[in-house]
């Protein structure tokens, strides 16, 4: 049997369902003077180093984002590979025009130490970010990336977050998603075709 | 001046950029509601209903626009062209017309106060209309003009893959979701144009096998009753087409024929000329200070807009004379359906429908109230204006509810079609002229369905995955056709000249999916285990799984003929590689999508 992880801790459920009601994902400021609604929240590494999300991660770079969480049997172990190899691939571009940012989905369990065991495992090289931080402001950011669904059992289920792979560059203001399992010859010309020209 | 609602969604608007700018907590939300939807509460609102107002599109003034009507596409030759190039070209079809279209950025007003940069074929938003007719093989120039692909900001790819939605088309110019067309300046120096071929044969004009006599064409070969009418070109960018449509890539394509030959006094004598009208639908949505167009490039489900256009127009109007006209009607997407009625004094008003999903049915549909349509489903209609007064006003109206986030239809709720928001279209009948035009009760019957011909039943499910969407249990991979293993070996070889059953199930639990198949449009056989009887039979390219009628499971009976065009010299791998994808574009552009291949 498929063993299916919920989110856990009142807190996070609850901001998830007011927020979720009340703030359609990204559209409410789609096109606003901040870009795409994209919260500028704290955010933590794997080496406790704290970011704004949005000013410090995302302005002016090519990103690819995914969600995660370190106790996820099925899926995030072949995703984070399947990234691994895309970050290899990517290599000189790599924290110079490509950045790769992995979020958690549980963010009270997996803090930064949690996280920077992960990343050893995965050989994961600079420019890549594995990303934790408050849990009802990691919420927000999660419905704001649209890795969300308005279905409420849907949604509840960490594993429906686990698929999407969102690329964009913020520079051009320009988004799109591909499967976070496809195959890494595909991402890598996916993000490269939106990516500056070099 | 601002009335005190629309300074409370100011307000609101710009507390919520403050708030998605700064921090955000269950405190912060309260603050927002007491502060915000204060006004809104006073009227009886929710704060939920406080903040959709301050993300909805600027107020608008409906019937305030001309409905405007495609120019016909004009013919320009002078592009280089190679027969070799495509299939049945030289040999069969030599391309008797070319017709240019230039894919530009360019401002358009949807209505007063709404301007917004799109993208068009042509000089137009929704382009011209490309006129073909059987007989007359013809080829499309397409010109990427987009600004290139570092220069242009927003949503939207300025790379293009312009697909001739429907049409029994060869592969190379199908305009599939492969080597699509960059802009003029690219990094790889790649040409910015492509020529697309289009046979202007019927399906079945390789053999004549299972087709009666008096069916076949006798000067091109093929099944008369295979016969395509009203089709349309849009791009298929991958992980872009939502955006790349909505932003304008779309424009209609009219097929005629001896029997429907485009003037009223000849043939079926079907309304025809200035009275032969593309209507495209589409919902959109716009900056509320800006007024620019707006898309959210993070939703994953579909994308609802909250105002109707008709041919790029909101909510325009027409003035018509008491005379029949013929509607080729097209819902553009992305995600909206609609259940068309004519409307008039608070009352339905009867029209006739001619064909569904762009094929002239087997006997008009005569008197009919209603009509559902999908995205990307075409329907023909006759309205006749006769009947009505001289400066009487009929409202063509949806009287659907989808679900807030676009995924299908709200099965539970109705709305009223008189509602302004469910307007789409004001007639202004106004003048009589002469009418010669004739509405028949019948047209072709369809292509039988022969079991017999049937050589494998073949699956397709559709489902979620992990927030994607997925066909037979995979995401869509955009570079298989770089994938050795998939080139080698592709997973759904169709036998060329064979009949197949498509088997479509839906597993995705309660959401609604308008699935497409390109090349070959199909006749649903079964819905729900149920036998669809020969005279309920209709073809179509869009196979309607969900929907009011929860069907989860279908069966299609399809024939696969004449491509790949075995004498073809350009032995490619992508010859006969097809794709079937849901037509909701934001299910496509997040994995719904899987390529199947038709082999000699």
């Amino acid at each position: 049997m498929n063993r299916r992880t919920l989110f856990t801790g009142g807190g996070g459920v609850i901001a998830g369902t007011v927020a979720g009601s009340a703030l359609p994902g990204a559209q409410a400021a789609a096109g606003a003077s901040k870009p795409y609604g994209i919260p500028d929240i704290a955010v933590v590494d794997q080496d406790g180093r704290e970011y704004r999300f949005y000013d410090e991660l995302i302005r002016d770079r090519v990103v690819l984002i995914n969600f995660f969480f370190q106790s996820c049997g099925d899926t995030c172990p072949l995703v984070t590979e399947n990234l691994r190899v895309v970050q290899d691939a990517l290599a000189e571009r790599m924290d110079r025009d490509i950045f790769m940012y992995s979020i958690t989905l549980q963010p009270h369990f997996d803090r930064p130490h949690i996280l920077k065991d992960y990343a050893e495992l995965w050989e994961v090289k600079p420019g890549w970010k594995f990303l934790t931080g408050e849990p009802d402001e990691i919420e927000r950011l999660r419905r704001a990336l649209g890795f969300a669904s308005l279905d409420p059992e849907y949604d509840l289920q960490l594993d429906n977050h686990t698929g999407i792979l969102r690329y964009g560059n913020d520079r051009l203001g320009r988004w799109a998603a591909t499967a976070s399992l496809g195959r890494p010859a595909w991402i890598i010309k996916a993000v490269t075709s939106i990516a500056d020209v070099a | 001046m601002l009335t005190t609602t629309e300074r409370a969604a100011r307000r609101a608007r710009e507390l919520l950029r403050e708030i998605q700018a700064e921090k955000f907590s269950r405190r912060d939300l309260a603050r927002l509601g007491l502060i915000a939807g204060s006004a809104f509460y006073f009227r009886g609102a929710s704060l939920r209903q406080a903040l959709a107002a301050s993300s909805a599109s600027p107020r608008t003034t409906p019937f305030t626009e001309r409905l405007p009507i495609p120019e016909p596409a004009e013919e320009d030759s002078s592009y280089p062209y190679n027969e070799a190039d495509h299939q049945y070209c030289s040999s069969r079809f030599p391309m008797k017309k070319m017709y240019h279209l230039r894919v530009r950025e360019r401002k358009h007003r949807f209505t007063k106060d709404l301007r917004s940069p799109v993208w068009s074929y042509g000089d137009n938003f929704g382009g011209p209309i490309i006129d073909a007719r059987y007989g007359e093989p013809f080829c499309l120039h397409i010109e990427n003009d987009l600004p290139s692909a570092d220069k242009h900001k927003g949503f939207g790819h300025p790379e293009i893959a312009p697909h001739l939605h429907n049409f029994h088309t060869a592969s190379e110019s199908d305009g599939g979701p492969w080597n699509w067309i960059p802009p003029k300046k690219n990094p790889s120096g790649k040409p910015n144009f492509r020529n697309h071929h289009y046979c202007m044969a019927r399906a079945g004009f390789t053999t004549t096998k299972g087709i009666p006599a008096k069916w076949v064409d006798p000067v091109n070969g093929g099944d008369l009753r295979e016969t395509l009418t009203t089709l349309f070109l849009h791009d298929h960018r991958p992980e872009f087409t939502a955006s790349n449509v909505y932003k304008g890539l779309v424009c209609m394509v009219r097929m005629f024929d001896d029997d429907d030959t485009g003037d009223e006094t000849t043939g079926w004598q079907l309304p025809s000329g200035e009275y032969d009208v593309p209507l495209i639908l589409a919902d959109k949505k716009f900056d509320p200070d800006s007024g620019e167009l707006v898309f959210n490039q993070f939703a994953n489900d579909g994308y609802l807009g909250d105002k109707l256009t008709v041919n790029g127009k909101v909510q325009p109007f027409m003035p018509v004379k008491r005379r029949k006209y013929r509607f080729r009607i097209l819902n553009g997407g992305p995600s909206r359906f609609y259940r068309l009625v004519l409307r008039k004094d608070g009352a339905n008003q009867p029209f006739h429908q001619i064909s569904e999903s762009g094929n002239l049915l087997p006997r008009t549909r005569k008197n009919i109230t209603s009509l559902e349509l999908w995205v990307a489903e075409r329907a023909d209609i006759i309205i006749d204006f006769k009947k009505f007064k001289n400066g009487d006003r009929v409202y063509l109206s949806s009287n659907l509810v989808m679900m807030e986030d676009g995924r299908g239809i709200d099965r539970g709720k109705s709305t009223h079609p008189d509602s302004t928001s469910n307007q789409l279209l004001e007639f202004r009948v106004q003048g009589v002229v002469e009418d010669p035009s004739r509405v028949p009760n019948a047209f072709r019957p369809l292509p039988s369905v022969n079991l017999n011909e049937v050589v494998k039943v073949r699956e397709w499910d559709f489902g979620r995955k992990n927030g994607m969407w997925h066909i037979n249990g995979k995401l869509w991979d955009p570079d298989i056709d770089h994938a050795p293993e998939f080139l080698l070996n592709p997973p759904d070889k169709v036998r060329r000249n064979s009949a197949e059953i498509w088997r479509f199930r839906s597993t995705s639990g309660g959401w609604d999916h308008p699935i497409h198949v390109h090349f070959e449009e199909g006749i649903i056989i079964s819905e729900n285990g149920r036998q669809i009887a020969p005279e309920n039979r209709y073809r179509t390219d869009i196979y309607r799984m969900g929907g009011t009628r929860r069907i989860d499971e279908m069966e299609v009976f399809m024939r696969f003929r004449d491509f790949p065009d075995p004498d073809y010299a350009n032995k490619s791998s992508d010859n006969g590689r097809y794709v079937i994808h849901c037509h909701n574009t934001l299910h496509e552009d997040h994995g719904m999508m899987a390529t199947w291949n038709i082999v000699p």
